[in-house]
């Protein structure tokens, strides 16, 4: 072999190794570029996918604060600035377009709203929107569409922002409605045993049989159920859901008088009737011709130690003339330490306390005979009584029982689609605006009230299985129901009926700012138990408190989504909940 | 010019010994780069696995209904113990782009289908995803939705998932499955999937020693489909 060729294999030795280095970092680098590509793929897909999430979202916002937004082209309108996303709401047209800041991904949604449509609108049915949604990051896009229906401002039998504590014989949750049976407190709930006092009763065909929700604790009759154990016997017994520790978002709607001052469908006839705040109490005046009946009108006063209202000082007295010698009622206004056109004198036993609102004496008045019946006092339905501070209804011995009845002026129907309204709205001095019932509340009736709403309650019944609301009532603070004792409402005659004791069952929402009280034990002596039975369609709602039932028998919840619509129908044109129905791919 | 001097033996040898080290050198380099490359290419067909299975899972479970999800526990033993190899059922649809698998009053999915992933108990086992017929209830509604039982998704997990009857569609999502757990969390209504793989050990890089191969993914999913939301 001659120098020359040795020459060359240094060369091709060379030549041969740089090719193989070479090949191996191209290797290297194609795997690292597919990898990186692979993981930047996924990235961009991943980062569409929140893209058109966001975009959902925005959607969702700006829907539940203006139901309209979207049914027409967009005018340049302010939109709200939203920290983490780029967003032009496209003057002309119904599309928006953003971008999401931190991955920079761009979205954008072609709107079809059909919130207030009855009717199929492009293939969006009534009470829906629909968005479009298109996204994209880098080579990667997605298209997805959402439908967003209107969801129930309130979607539970009974929903509490803090402690559901149901103390009963026996707890029955119910529901008209295929999708939801639910309770949820986003503290504590405690309720019987799900080892027979404890049942769920849903909607034929349901979906949910039931579902407790709570942000903290579930206990039945006091197994815990963060106990797998218990939990398992729980769903296995009742065919039910059980979360406690529940970490999805929920938030109890926080309903305002001004929103519900006149809820319900617009009646044409109605009208709104301003009375003296006070409790009106009855009572009987001993005259030198006997006792006679008379209803007073005092301030507003809660017994400090039974935390009871009791009324203070009479500001105005209502009697009967008829049937007493004029003499009797003379002196009234001096013994009351009140004007004489203070006291009000009537020639029968029934009479017009203001317009669209009665008094019946009844038997309380003994000249007049009759069947024995307590005192009444009629509320046209056609009426919205409005009492500029406080307005309770009582009897001064306690030993019976007024009754509170919502009446069709003209049919005298009881019941029925017209319900009159008591509302009660406070005033600057002092008055917190509460309402105080005792007795029978019988009728379509509210009862709105800026503070408390106390009824002591006899029966609270009319027609519960009828379409309509019997009682709603809106308390800006608390909500105490406590069912009686029917008692001897005239010590002359002596009668009771004894069927009525205590019954509360209506159809209607409650709702109460702070608290809800149910407090079931029909005997007033505490050594004494006598627990009610208990019954309320619609919803119990306490706002920013607790619900409570103590001492019931059998107590049921029933979530009526349709009647809580109705009741609420006004208050749907300002703000309203979604909830997405369909989520899906184009 | 003289004659030539040939090589003495210690030439010879330490040009012997240098070319044996530079070559050494030379096939070590090769070696851990081949070994590289494998292991290289081996993660990224893992990965790339990975992600097919987690986007096709994500996308069956961010469809559905919560409601509709069940979970069937059942574990294989193999030569690596015993393992966790579940079953996931869920309800999907045959056509989300088609307007008429919708209800017309309220725009829901009307269910029709039961979509199952699992796992067979094989030594290395493979994963399966299936989709059966959901036949409506008698008045032509596709709800209530409700979840299959044990009872009704355990006799599919058993054998070919192709040869089962009614099944409409079988595929293979995966070889080489070590495990397939799956756990529902009801406090935040989501899914979560945890597959593990196995492979046979491959040689480290820079060593002789053996890698076992396990890899595993984790996907969690909070199905958007769960109307009304809880």
């Amino acid at each position: 072999m001659n120098r020359r060729s040795r020459r060359g294999i240094a060369l091709f030795t060379t030549l041969v190794l740089l090719t193989v280095l070479a090949m191996l970092v191209a290797s290297f680098t194609s795997i690292h570029q597919k990898q990186l590509h692979l993981m930047q793929n996924d990235e961009h897909h991943q980062a569409a996918e929140e893209a058109a999430r966001s975009a959902l979202e925005y959607c969702q916002f700006r829907l539940e604060r203006h139901r309209q937004w979207g049914s027409a082209e967009f005018d340049g309108a302010p939109k709200p600035d939203i920290a983490t996303l780029q967003i032009e709401e496209r003057t002309g047209t119904t599309r928006v377009d953003g971008k999401v800041l931190a991955s920079g991904a761009e979205f954008r949604v072609r709107i079809t709203n059909n919130i207030s449509g009855t009717a199929d609108v492009d293939g969006v049915p009534g009470g829906y929107c629909r968005l479009r949604v298109t996204a994209s990051r880098g080579r990667s896009e997605v298209r997805r569409e959402a439908l967003l229906g209107t969801a129930p401002i309130f979607d539970g039998a009974v929903v509490a922002s803090k402690n559901i504590n149901i103390d009963a014989e026996s707890l029955t949750i119910s529901s008209t409605d295929p999708f939801r049976n639910r309770i949820r407190a986003k503290g504590n709930i405690e309720v019987p045993d799900y080892d027979g006092p404890f049942r769920f009763n849903p909607a034929d065909s349901a979906t949910e049989t039931g579902l407790l929700w709570s942000q903290k604790g579930i206990r039945m009759g006091g197994k815990d159920l963060e106990n797998p154990t218990h939990a398992q016997n729980a769903a296995e017994a009742t065919g039910g859901r059980f979360l406690p520790r529940a970490a999805t978002h929920h938030d109890v709607y926080d309903l305002q008088l001004e929103e519900v001052v006149n809820w319900g469908p617009v009646e044409a006839d109605e009208q709104k009737v301003e009375v003296e705040s006070g409790v009106y109490v009855f009572n009987r005046l001993e005259t030198s011709h006997g006792d006679i009946p008379v209803l007073e009108r005092r301030d507003w006063a809660i017994d400090p130690v039974s935390g009871e209202v009791t009324g203070d000082h009479v500001e105005e007295v209502w009697l009967v003339n008829d049937g007493l010698p004029t003499g009797a009622t003379d002196g009234i206004a001096a013994r009351y330490g009140i004007p004489e056109n203070k006291v009000n004198r009537h020639d029968s036993n029934e009479f017009s306390l203001d317009t669209g609102v009665h008094v019946h004496f009844n038997s309380l008045n003994p000249y007049y005979g009759g069947t024995p019946e307590p005192p009444h006092i009629v509320l046209n339905s056609d009426v919205d009584l409005v009492a500029n501070g406080d307005f309770g209804i009582m009897s001064a011995s306690g030993n019976y029982d007024p009754v509170i009845l919502f009446r069709d002026p003209i049919t005298g129907e009881v019941g029925g689609k017209h319900s009159g309204t008591i509302t009660a709205l406070g005033s600057g001095e002092g008055k917190p605006g509460s309402i105080y019932l005792q007795g029978a509340i019988i009728g379509s009736g509210k009862l709105l009230a800026k503070g408390d709403v106390t009824i002591r309650n006899t029966f609270a019944n009319v027609d519960s299985d009828g379409e309509d609301s019997d009682l709603s009532i809106y308390a800006g603070k608390n909500v105490t129901i406590r069912p009686q004792k029917q008692k001897w409402f005239d010590e002359e005659t002596g009668t009771v009926d004894s069927s009525a004791e205590g019954h509360t069952a209506f159809r209607g929402l409650v709702f109460a700012g702070e608290d809800v009280l149910i407090e079931a034990d029909k005997d007033v002596d505490p050594n004494v138990k006598d627990p009610a039975n208990v019954r309320i369609e619609g919803a119990v709602v306490a706002r920013d408190g607790n619900v409570t039932v103590q001492s019931g028998k059998d107590v049921n919840f029933i979530y009526n989504p349709l009647l809580l619509d109705s009741i609420l129908a006004r208050n749907t044109a300002s703000r309203i909940r979604m909830e997405l129905a369909v989520w899906r791919e184009l | 010019m003289g004659a030539r001097r040939g090589f003495t033996l210690i030439e010879t040898i330490v040009a012997c010994s240098l070319l044996l080290v530079v070559f050494g050198g030379v096939f070590y380099f090769f070696s851990v780069g081949a070994r590289g490359f494998n292991l290289g290419l081996s993660q990224s067909q893992t990965l790339s696995d990975f992600q097919a299975f987690a986007r096709l899972i994500k996308r069956d479970l961010e469809l559905t209904h919560y409601y509709s999800v069940s979970t069937v526990m059942r574990t294989a033993d193999t030569s690596r113990g015993t393992v966790d190899r579940e079953g996931l059922s869920l309800a999907g649809l045959s056509d989300w782009g088609d307007d008429s698998r919708f209800e017309v009053a309220t725009g829901l999915p009307k269910w029709d289908r039961w979509i199952l992933f699992h796992a067979n108990r094989e030594d290395v086992g493979t994963l399966f995803r299936s989709e059966l017929e959901r036949r409506p209830v008698a008045s032509g509604s596709y709800y209530p939705l409700r979840p299959r039982t044990a009872g009704d998704v355990l006799p599919l997990m058993i054998g070919d998932p192709a040869a089962l009857p009614g099944i409409l569609r079988s595929q293979t999502l995966t070889r080489n499955v070590h495990s397939f757990e799956v756990a529902l969390d009801d406090g935040h209504q989501s899914v979560e999937v945890h597959l593990t793989t196995f492979a046979d050990p491959g040689l480290r890089m820079t060593s002789q020693e053996r890698d076992e191969e396990y890899k595993e993914t984790r996907v969690v999913v909070v199905p958007l489909n769960s109307y009304p939301p809880i």
